[in-house]
Parts: C-alpha cells; sequence; structure tokens
C-alpha cells in the first residue's frame, strides 16, 4: 500500500512503530506537493524549511515518549486565509501578498501543540469569495478528476490536494458552503462544524455571522482525527463555545442500527437527477444496515440562499470598505463588483435577514427533533467546467450548504460515488448542534456502505 | 406644506447607496450592478415577508446556537 493510501491513523502507527520517521513522510509530502504543482496549482506556497523542521520535532518527541495524539507527525495544508507568523496571507488576493502575520491563527497553534507539520498554504477564491478567477496573482486550482472541470470553493486547494493524493487533511473554512462545496466537486470529505466549535481568530474574516473554519479529509476518519485537534474553546473568540469536546472518533465503527435520519427534501429542490439518485441510494443504504429513513419538512432552499448572499454582502463589505474605497483596482474586478453591492442594502434588510436566520434556525431545529441527522446533497451537480460555473447570485440555483451556515448545525459533505463521466458526487450529513460524534458516525456509514474507500482515485492524483 | 418622499428609480436608488458609500465605481460595471441590484431587492422583499411571519421581537444579537431545542 502506497503512503497515499494510509489513512492519518495508519500513518500514525508507522510514525510511532518507526516504520517511517515523520521527515521521510513530510519529504515524500513535499516530493508529492511540488510536483503536483504542474497539474492541480492547488499550492500558493510550499514550505519545505518549515515543514522539515516540524517533522524534526516530530520525530525527536516521538522518541524522547512524548505524544501529542492523532496528528503527531502527519502532513496538513491551510487555506491562505489562516494567518502563519511571518509570511502573508495572501486570501488568493493582490492585496494581501503584503500582508505578513504577526501570529498564527488559533487552529495552526492547536496543530502545532498537536504535532502536525504544515507543508504549506493553499488556493482560494479571491477573500473566499467567488470563483474560480483568472485574474489574480495566483492561478485557480484544478480539479484531480478532470482538469477542465472546476474545483468548488473556495477551499479550492484544500479539496485538489487531498483528492490529489498529496495529502490526507487540510484547513478549510466555510461561510456558505466553502468547505463543503469543494469537498462535493474534488471527492473528499468536508466537514464544518458547530458555529462556535472551531475558533477562527486569526483567520481572515468574510462574513462574521457565518464564517466557520473545519476540516477537509480523505476519509471520514480522517476529518475526525483533525477535528478532535482543532475544536475547543477560545476565550480570544468572541463566538467560541465553553462546550466540551467529544470523542470523534469513538462512534466510527458503530453501526447506523435504530438510528433515525431524516430526508430534507425541500433543500432538494434545485438537485440535478443524478444527485437525487445518489441521495435516494444513500438512503436505501442506510436503511438495509437498520437505520429509519423518512422525509421530514425543511424551509424552502431559496429562503437560506437570499439570508445568506445578504449577510456575506453587507458584512464582507464591511471588512473590505476601506480598500474597496481606496484600493479598488486592487481586487479582481468579480470580487470588487459583489463586495461593492453589500452598500445596496439597508439596516432594515439587515434586521429582517437576521430575524429570518432565527426563524430558519429553530425550523431547522424543528426538523432534527427526532431524528439523530438530516440528509440531503451538498452541491446539485458534479463538478462543471470551467467557465461554465454557475452564478452564486442566481436565485434559480441556491446552494444546498448554504442552510446550514445560517443555522450554525454542523454538516459535511460525504463522497458516495461516480457520475457516469466520471466525477465524485457527494451527499450531505447534517447533524445536531455540537453533535458532531453522532454525525461522523452516521457519515463513517454512508461512506463505507457506499464503497468511496475502495474507488481508485484520479488519474491526476500527483 | 411639507414635501413629501417620493419613489424613486432603482438606478436612482443604487447610485445614491453606491454614493453613501463613498465608492467611486467603473461605470462599465453599472448595468451588471443594477440587475444584480433589482434582483436582490425582489429576493430580499420575499426575507422581509418571512421574517413578518413572526410578531414578536428576537434578540438578533444572540448566538445562533442558544436557545435551540433538538431533542
Amino acid at each position: 500500500m502506497s503512503i497515499a493510501e494510509l489513512s492519518v491513523r495508519e500513518l500514525g502507527r508507522k510514525l510511532r512503530s518507526r516504520d517511517m520517521s515523520a521527515v521521510e513522510l513530510a519529504q515524500w509530502t513535499l516530493d508529492k506537493a511540488e510536483a503536483s504543482q504542474r497539474s492541480l496549482d492547488a499550492f500558493i506556497r510550499i514550505l519545505p524549511e518549515h515543514a522539515i523542521a516540524a517533522a524534526e520535532r516530530a520525530d525527536e518527541e516521538l522518541a524522547a515518549g512524548t505524544d501529542r495524539g492523532p496528528l503527531h507527525g502527519i502532513p496538513y495544508g491551510a487555506k491562505d486565509l489562516f494567518d502563519i507568523e511571518g509570511l502573508p496571507t495572501t486570501c488568493h488576493s493582490r492585496l494581501g501578498l503584503d500582508a505578513v502575520a504577526s501570529a498564527d491563527a488559533a487552529v495552526v497553534k492547536r496543530l502545532t501543540r498537536g504535532g502536525a507539520v504544515l507543508i504549506g498554504k493553499l488556493a482560494t477564491h479571491e477573500f473566499a469569495l467567488y470563483g474560480p478567477d483568472p485574474d489574480l496573482p495566483f492561478p485557480p486550482a484544478r480539479n484531480p478528476w478532470n482538469r477542465d472541470h472546476i474545483t468548488g470553493g473556495s477551499s479550492s486547494g484544500s479539496g485538489a490536494a487531498i483528492a490529489g493524493g498529496v495529502l490526507r487533511i487540510a484547513l478549510g473554512t466555510d461561510t456558505g458552503g466553502s468547505i463543503r462545496s469543494p469537498a462535493s466537486f474534488c471527492g473528499t470529505v468536508g466537514l464544518k462544524p458547530t458555529f462556535g466549535r472551531v475558533s477562527r481568530r486569526g483567520c481572515y474574516p468574510l462574513s462574521w455571522s457565518l464564517d466557520h473554519c473545519g476540516p477537509l479529509a480523505r476519509t471520514v476518519g480522517d476529518a475526525a482525527a483533525m477535528l478532535q485537534v482543532l475544536a475547543g474553546f477560545d476565550v480570544q473568540d468572541g463566538d467560541s463555545s465553553e462546550r466540551s469536546v467529544d470523542n470523534y472518533s469513538a462512534e466510527l465503527d458503530q453501526p447506523v442500527t435504530g438510528l433515525r435520519i431524516g430526508i430534507a427534501r425541500s433543500l432538494l429542490s434545485s438537485a440535478s437527477d443524478q444527485t437525487v439518485e445518489a441521495v435516494e441510494r444513500t438512503a436505501a443504504s442506510l436503511r438495509s444496515e437498520g437505520a429509519e429513513v423518512f422525509d421530514v419538512e425543511t424551509p424552502p432552499l431559496r429562503l437560506f440562499g437570499t439570508v445568506v448572499r445578504a449577510l456575506l454582502l453587507i458584512e464582507g463589505h464591511h471588512v473590505h470598505q476601506t480598500n474597496l474605497r481606496n484600493r479598488l483596482d486592487g481586487f479582481a474586478p468579480l470580487s470588487a463588483r459583489r463586495l461593492a453591492l453589500g452598500a445596496a442594502y439597508t439596516a432594515p434588510d439587515y434586521l429582517a435577514c437576521l430575524k429570518a436566520r432565527r426563524l430558519l434556525a429553530e425550523a431547522v431545529s424543528r426538523a432534527l427533533t427526532g431524528c439523530d441527522a438530516l440528509l440531503c446533497a451538498t452541491t446539485p451537480h458534479t463538478a462543471p467546467a470551467f467557465g461554465s460555473s454557475p452564478d452564486p447570485f442566481d436565485p434559480a440555483g441556491p446552494s444546498m450548504t448554504n442552510p446550514f451556515n445560517v443555522t450554525g448545525n454542523p454538516a459535511i459533505a460525504v463522497p458516495v460515488g461516480l457520475s457516469p463521466a466520471g466525477l465524485p458526487m457527494s451527499v450531505q450529513l447534517v447533524g445536531k448542534l455540537f453533535d458532531e460524534a453522532r454525525l461522523l458516525r452516521v457519515a463513517a456509514a454512508v461512506e463505507r456502505l457506499s464503497g468511496w474507500t475502495t474507488i481508485a482515485g484520479p488519474r491526476l492524483a500527483a | 406644506m411639507a414635501g413629501s418622499f417620493k419613489a424613486i428609480s432603482l438606478a436612482q436608488e443604487l447610485d445614491g447607496l453606491v454614493r453613501r458609500a463613498h465608492l467611486d465605481l467603473p461605470d462599465e460595471w453599472r448595468a451588471t450592478m443594477l440587475s444584480e441590484f433589482g434582483r436582490m431587492r425582489e429576493e430580499l422583499e420575499t426575507i422581509h415577508r418571512y421574517a413578518a411571519t413572526y410578531e414578536g421581537t428576537i434578540d438578533v444579537r444572540r448566538d445562533i446556537t442558544a436557545d435551540r431545542t433538538e431533542a
């Protein structure tokens, strides 16, 4: 079995048994990262010296009997929205080329404390907005399953590097679906945790009321291992939760027998037939393992989309107000035009959206009452080709990931197979607030029942 | 006698809001932005109607995860 096929847990076993050193693993990953740039452009910056130094520390600590947990010696990448002390946080924008961070982001500190090894900073869309956009200082990441198709975004490099066999885990951010959309299009797992579960300090904001940080990973087990290190209270993040952190791997091997899964059918309104069939197949496989699967009522998809667009553009406009006034040319036109539109909302609009948000969240909580998780799709279709990406402003094609940025519930994208065109298909599972452990248990069952992990990776894997 | 406020066109409204925000935008963006603004106003009407379905006050500053029951 090649290194690329080993899970985080299996890699950890090899490191602890000295079958492999963290330095060897880091060097293998750096070589893959470098080679992958020719086809995937997943990385904005590869950090060989940083990675080897961290891997040497990881080896020395293991030799001395210090074990920092599930990510000790494990390579990871960070979307270039996360601060790394001494390096620019470019946000994939000309405006960020000289924005050198003075401290590590909270999640990067957690990963360092957990012994993880940072390999590099990953491509995104400009300021995590819309894309892909060719008018930026770095090229857009490419989908390893087909380079002519987009990765989804905005955690585009994270999705490409994992699907391309370079990394097992990466950091992403998710304001309207930016972890789950690239996970869906690239065939990786993407977990947006509960709002407040993972600190956002040191991560460049897009919309503070919707922003979440979390893992993209090759498998559900890898995502659980990464969340274990990321989750926890941060006194310096005003939205961080003091709730205790569960053991996210404890339930992964348990069957779903007796669990109750609600299909959120109103959220499938814009799904292709192929996507609806994937959801139905998933429901049937869960039933076959003894879960009770039934339809539940949720509000119309378009309401969630309108609330997300409004909050994102109003708050995004505020975040970028100074540059919009003084350095408009620094933005790519697509980002600038959209952010400028944030000025066109009024205070009554903002308040109506915040009130609607609460009503929508309570409606989803009612749907989740009596369920262990909800099942719907992650994206309406497989990855579109470059140049044919749907307009996120089109109300006829609202995002299926938006609803859970509105409600704050944890949501995970799980790949379940390939389309006839050879592109990954994904379903989305949604958990109760702060119940990531149960959500991951259902996700692990979906992953296993779909046979996804037995499907060979993309031909373009590095 | 005091004058009355009058409805203004969508274009005038957008121009006013952009001016108020102290933005100096390229002329070639105007048509696209106007189209997006028109669509946005229509969508927002739906949200205003939806928000009005609940007549009570809501503390919008409260954490979105607070006080929700998912038994």
